[in-house]
C-alpha cells in the first residue's frame, strides 16, 4: 500500500514540477534534460510494475506518453505505448494493443530509433502470443532480437528469446524450443541476472512438461517459484505456481493442482492479470471436472466465462464453452450441450483453431449419437475426421512444399544461366557479321571456351553431388543395416507368419464343422497342428531377436507358462518348483533359444510317450549354473527306443551347442528324469 | 438373448469363415463384418454389438487406430484384437487404445467362442509378456500412476509376469478366478485411463 501511495505522490510532483518548468524558455537545455529524467523514471516505474501490480503500470505508462507526447519525443513516446500495449493485451484488450502498435509504425516509421523498433516488434511479439496467433507472433520476436543484438543490448536480447522459446513449444515445435532456450539461459548465466534465470528455469520445466517428465518439471518449476519469490516477481509466482498445478495434474494429484492454482489465482488478482485469473478459472474447472465434481467444474467455467466475456482471448472462451458442453452432454442434458458445443463452435471458427474445432464437431456427435439423431452425428463426425486428416501431415507437407520450392528455384536459375549465356553469344555474334569480321574467329573461340568452362562447371557442380549422394547414401546403408535384419525378420514373421496363422484358422474350422470323414479330420487336423507349431516357432525366434526380451526372468516366465498352456489340454498334473527371484540377466539369444526349445521338446516327448500322470519342473540358480529338472512318472525309457534316441541326441546337441550338459535317466518312480545345466558364464551374451 | 457380434478384417476368407463359425453356434449371432476400419467407424456406433472381432493389421486404417477412435463412441461394446501373434507390441498398443481382450488365429474354434463368452462377461485375458508390459508403463511414465493400481492388482500383474495362469493364482491368493478376472479388467481399464494425452492437450499453459 506505502508502496502505491508512493507511486502516486511520485506521479504528483513530476506533474507539478512539469507544469512549473515547460514556460522556462531561457534553460531549454536543462529543462530537456529535466524533463527527459523524469519521463524515464515514470517508464522505470511502469515497467517495475508491470510485474507487480498490472493496473500502476498502466497508470505510470500513461502519464510517462503524456509527458514525452508533449515534449514531441518520439522514442520516449513508443516506450511507453510499448508498455500500455503489454498490460492491454495481458488484460483481455489485445486487438487494442495491436491496433496502437501498428498506429505507432506508421506514425513514426521515419523518425524511429532501431531501439524503439525493437521495443515494437517485442511488444507485437507478446501480443501475437496472447491471441495464439504463433506464427506472426515468431516473427516479431526474431525481429526484435535481432535488432537487440546488433544494437548490443543482449539482456533484452536474452528475455526476447526466452518468450520466442515459449512460442516454439506452444505451437508444438519442440526442437527450436530447446535450441532457443539454450541460447537465452547463456546469456542470463552470463549477466547473473535473477530474473532471467528464474524466467529460464520456469522455460526448462515447460520443456520437460512437454516431454512428458513430470516429475522433474516439477522440481525445476518449485525451483523457479523460490526465485521468482526471493525476488518479490508477482507475476513470475504466479506463473510458476500455474505451471506446478499443470505438473500435479498431470501426475493425477488432484487436490495438490487445486492448492497451487488456487495460489496462483489470488497473486493474479493481486497483480490485475485477467489473462491469468480466467487460465486459473479454467483449470480449476478441469480438476473439479477430472475428480468428476461436475456441479464445481460447471461453476468454474462460467467464472472463466463472466473474466473474458467480450474480450479477444477467444481461444479460452472457446475451449469453455466447449467443456461446459461435455459436462453437459454428461449430466444428459442435451439441449444445453447443443447450445455451448455449437457456441464454442462459431469462436473457434472465428479464429481458425482447427484442433478446438475438431473437438467441438467430436463432441457434437457424440451428444447427437446419444439423442438418437444419427444424421448429424454422422455429418460432425466426418467433419471432425476430415479436420484430423487435414491437421495431422500438416508439418510434413510444409516441409515437402520448402524442398520442393528450393528444388524448381535451383532449376529455374540453372536454365535461366544458360538461356542468358545463349542470348549473349548471339548478339555477340550479330554484331560481329555486322562490323568487324576478322574479330570473329576470336569471339566464337571465347565463345566455346565459355561454353566448354560452364559445360566443366556444371560437370564439377553434379559430380561433387553424386560423390555427396554416394557418402550419405553409404552412411544411412551402415545405419540401417542393423534395423533392417529386426526388419526383414519381423516382416518375414508379418508376411509368412499372417498365412500360417490363417492356414491353421480355417483348417481348424473345417475340423469344427464335422463335415470330414474321421480319415480326413485326422489329416486336417494335423495340417492345423502343423501350422500353429511354425507360427510358434517362428514367433520365438522373432522373439529372441530383442535383448529386451531375452532376460532370465523372461526365460523362466516363459516355460511356466507355456508348460501349463501345454500340459493343461491333456490329463497330467503338474507341479512347478520355481525360485521367487530370478537374478537379472540378459542372456544370448542362443542360449535362451536352445534352452526354450529343448524344454519345448521335453514336454512334447512325455505327452506322446511315458503315459505320465504327473509331472514336475524344477528351476534353480545355483553356483555351478542355471538348472531345469524335468521328472515325470511314466512307463520311463523303454518303449520305442529309437524314435527316442533320434530325439535324445537332437535335444543334447543343443544343450552341448551353448557349452551346457543334458542327461537323461530313470528316476525312482520308474519314469524319467530330464536335467539341464548352463553355466551363468555361457548364458549371458559375451 | 444371443450374443451380437462383429467382425473387422480384410482377409475374405477369415472373415467368412468367422462368420460361419458364429452363426453356425448356439448363443452367437454376427449380421456385420466389415473390411476396412474406415467402414466400421461409420457403421459400429450405430449398432448395439456387445463384441466387435478386430485385426490389427488392414489395408487402410490400423485397428488400433480404429480402437482408439471408436471407443469413446460405444462405451458398453467390448473390442477384441483378432491378431496373428500375441507378443507383438502392437496387442499391448491395442489394449492402451481400449481393447478389452485379444485371441490369436490359431486359438481352436471352441476357444474363441468360449473367449467371446468371457471377454462379455467381463474377463479379460492377459499373457506374461502383457502383465511385464504393463507393470514396466506404470512404472515407467511415473511413479504416481503405479499408486492408482491397488496392492491386489500388483500383485496379481507381479504372479503373471511369472508366468503363472489366473488358476494359480487364484489358488495362492486365496480368491476366486472369477475376481482375478475382474481385476484384471480393472487393470485394463487403468491402463487406458493412463493415456492422458487427450487431457494434456486441454490442460492451458501460459
Amino acid at each position: 500500500m506505502s508502496y502505491r501511495k508512493g507511486v502516486k505522490y511520485l506521479i504528483l510532483f513530476l506533474v507539478l514540477m512539469f507544469l512549473n518548468s515547460h514556460p522556462g524558455n531561457s534553460q531549454a537545455n536543462n529543462s530537456t534534460v529535466l524533463l527527459n529524467s523524469r519521463i524515464d523514471s515514470l517508464l522505470r516505474s511502469a515497467e517495475n510494475s508491470l510485474n507487480k501490480n498490472l493496473a500502476e503500470a498502466l497508470l505510470s505508462a500513461r502519464n510517462a506518453k503524456r509527458i514525452a507526447i508533449n515534449a514531441s519525443d518520439t522514442n520516449r513516446i513508443i516506450r511507453a505505448v510499448c508498455l500500455e500495449s503489454i498490460v492491454k493485451a495481458r488484460t483481455n484488450q489485445s486487438n487494442s494493443a495491436l491496433s496502437n502498435l501498428t498506429n505507432l509504425e506508421t506514425d513514426f516509421k521515419a523518425r524511429m530509433d532501431s531501439a524503439s523498433w525493437a521495443e515494437i516488434f517485442a511488444a507485437k511479439g507478446m501480443t501475437y502470443y496472447l491471441l495464439s496467433s504463433f506464427d506472426s507472433s515468431k516473427v516479431n520476436f526474431e525481429k526484435a532480437i535481432h535488432i537487440f543484438q546488433n544494437i548490443g543490448n543482449q539482456l533484452r536480447a536474452g528475455f526476447e528469446l526466452n518468450q520466442l522459446a515459449r512460442v516454439y513449444l506452444r505451437s508444438g515445435e519442440s526442437k527450436n524450443a530447446i535450441t532457443v532456450s539454450e541460447e537465452s539461459s547463456r546469456i542470463f548465466e552470463n549477466s547473473a541476472n535473477m530474473e532471467g534465470r528464474a524466467l529460464s528455469l520456469d522455460l526448462k520445466g515447460e520443456i520437460l512438461k512437454s516431454q512428458r517428465l513430470y516429475d522433474k518439471a516439477l522440481e525445476v518449476h518449485q525451483a523457479s517459484l523460490v526465485i521468482f519469490k526471493s525476488i518479490h516477481h508477482l507475476a513470475g509466482i504466479a506463473i510458476s505456481e500455474v505451471h506446478i498445478g499443470n505438473a500435479w495434474y498431470m501426475n493425477a494429484i488432484d487436490d495438490s493442482a487445486l492448492l497451487y492454482y488456487n495460489r496462483a489465482l489470488k497473486n493474479y488478482r493481486l497483480l490485475g492479470d485477467s489473462n491469468g485469473i480466467a487460465i486459473c478459472y479454467a483449470n480449476l474447472s478441469r480438476v473439479f471436472l477430472e475428480k468428476n465434481e461436475l456441479q464445481q467444474s460447471i461453476y468454474f467455467a462460467n467464472l472463466t466465462l463472466t473474466t473474458i466475456q467480450g474480450g479477444d482471448y477467444k481461444l479460452i472462451e472457446s475451449t469453455t464453452f466447449q467443456q461446459l458442453g461435455d459436462i453437459y452432454g454428461e449430466l444428459e442434458q442435451y439441449g444445453k450441450a447443443i447450445i455451448f458445443l455449437n457456441k464454442a463452435l462459431d469462436l473457434a471458427n472465428s479464429i481458425n483453431h482447427k484442433t478446438t474445432i475438431m473437438d467441438c464437431r467430436k463432441s457434437l456427435s457424440e451428444v447427437f449419437y446419444s439423442i438418437r439423431n444419427t444424421d448429424s452425428a454422422y455429418i460432425n463426425l466426418l467433419e471432425a475426421y476430415h479436420l484430423k486428416d487435414t491437421l495431422q501431415p500438416l508439418a510434413y507437407t510444409r516441409q515437402l512444399a520448402e524442398l520442393q520450392d528450393k528444388y524448381e528455384s535451383e532449376k529455374q536459375q540453372v536454365v535461366l544461366n544458360s538461356l542468358q549465356q545463349n542470348d549473349r553469344i548471339k548478339s555477340l555474334e550479330i554484331s560481329d557479321q555486322q562490323n568487324q569480321i576478322n574479330r570473329r574467329n576470336t569471339i566464337i573461340i571465347s565463345g566455346v571456351i565459355i561454353v566448354l568452362l560452364l559445360g566443366f562447371v556444371i560437370y564439377l557442380a553434379t559430380q561433387r553431388q553424386k560423390l555427396a549422394l554416394v557418402l550419405e547414401k553409404a552412411a544411412v546403408v551402415k545405419r540401417t543395416e542393423e534395423k533392417e535384419r529386426i526388419r526383414f525378420a519381423r516382416d518375414l514373421h508379418d508376411d509368412v507368419g499372417s498365412g500360417l496363422s490363417k492356414i491353421s484358422f480355417l483348417s481348424s474350422l473345417l475340423v469344427s464343422s464335422n463335415a470330414l470323414s474321421p480319415s480326413n479330420t485326422e489329416k486336417v487336423l494335423s495340417i492345423s497342428e502343423t501350422s500353429k507349431d511354425l507360427v510358434d516357432n517362428m514367433r520365438d525366434l522373432i522373439w529372441t531377436l530383442n535383448p529386451e526380451n531375452t532376460t532370465l526372468e523372461n526365460l523362466v516366465a516363459r516355460i511356466r507358462e507355456f508348460a501349463s498352456d501345454y500340459l493343461e489340454e491333456f490329463p497330467m498334473n503338474i507341479q512347478f518348483d520355481f525360485p521367487e527371484h530370478t537374478p537379472d540377466l540378459v542372456l544370448s539369444k542362443e542360449s535362451y533359444r536352445e534352452i526354450f526349445m529343448t524344454v519345448k521338446e521335453c514336454l512334447n516327448n512325455i505327452v506322446k510317450h511315458s503315459q505320465a500322470t504327473m509331472v514336475s519342473m524344477l528351476i534353480e540358480i545355483k553356483n555351478e549354473g542355471f538348472i531345469v529338472h524335468i521328472i515325470d512318472n511314466g512307463i520311463g525309457l523303454i518303449v520305442n527306443e529309437v524314435a527316442r534316441g533320434n530325439g535324445i541326441s537332437n535335444m543334447t546337441n543343443r544343450i552341448i551347442g551353448i557349452g551346457g550338459e543334458f542327461s537323461i535317466g530313470k528316476n525312482s518312480s520308474g519314469g524319467v528324469i530330464v536335467c539341464i545345466l548352463v553355466p551363468v558364464d555361457k548364458l549371458v551374451v559375451s | 438373448m444371443d450374443l451380437r457380434i462383429g467382425i473387422l478384417e480384410d482377409e475374405r476368407s477369415i472373415r467368412e469363415g468367422m462368420m460361419l463359425l458364429i452363426n453356425g453356434s448356439d448363443g452367437f449371432s454376427c449380421c456385420h463384418a466389415f473390411e476396412s476400419a474406415e467402414e466400421a467407424i461409420v457403421n459400429v456406433p450405430l449398432l448395439e454389438l456387445d463384441v466387435v472381432l478386430v485385426d490389427i493389421h488392414l489395408s487402410g486404417k490400423t485397428g488400433i487406430d480404429f480402437i482408439s477412435e471408436i471407443k469413446p463412441l460405444c462405451k458398453l461394446t467390448q473390442f477384441v484384437m483378432f491378431t496373428s501373434f500375441e507378443d507383438s507390441d502392437s496387442v499391448f498398443n491395442a489394449l492402451k487404445a481400449g481393447a478389452t481382450g485379444y485371441l490369436t488365429k490359431t486359438t481352436q474354434p471352441s476357444k474363441i467362442l468360449e473367449a467371446l463368452l468371457d471377454v462379455s462377461k467381463g474377463g479379460s485375458p492377459m499373457s506374461s509378456h502383457i502383465a511385464r508390459k504393463i507393470v514396466l508403463t506404470f512404472s515407467e511414465e511415473n511413479n504416481v500412476e503405479l499408486q492408482k493400481l491397488s496392492e491386489r492388482e500388483r500383485e496379481i500383474l507381479a504372479l503373471l509376469s511369472k508366468g503363472l495362469r489366473y488358476k494359480e493364482i487364484a489358488d495362492q491368493l486365496f480368491l476366486s478366478p472369477e475376481t482375478i478376472r475382474t481385476h484384471i479388467r480393472n487393470i485394463y481399464i487403468k491402463l487406458q485411463v493412463n493415456s492422458r494425452t487427450d487431457a494434456l492437450n486441454k490442460v492451458f499453459r501460459k
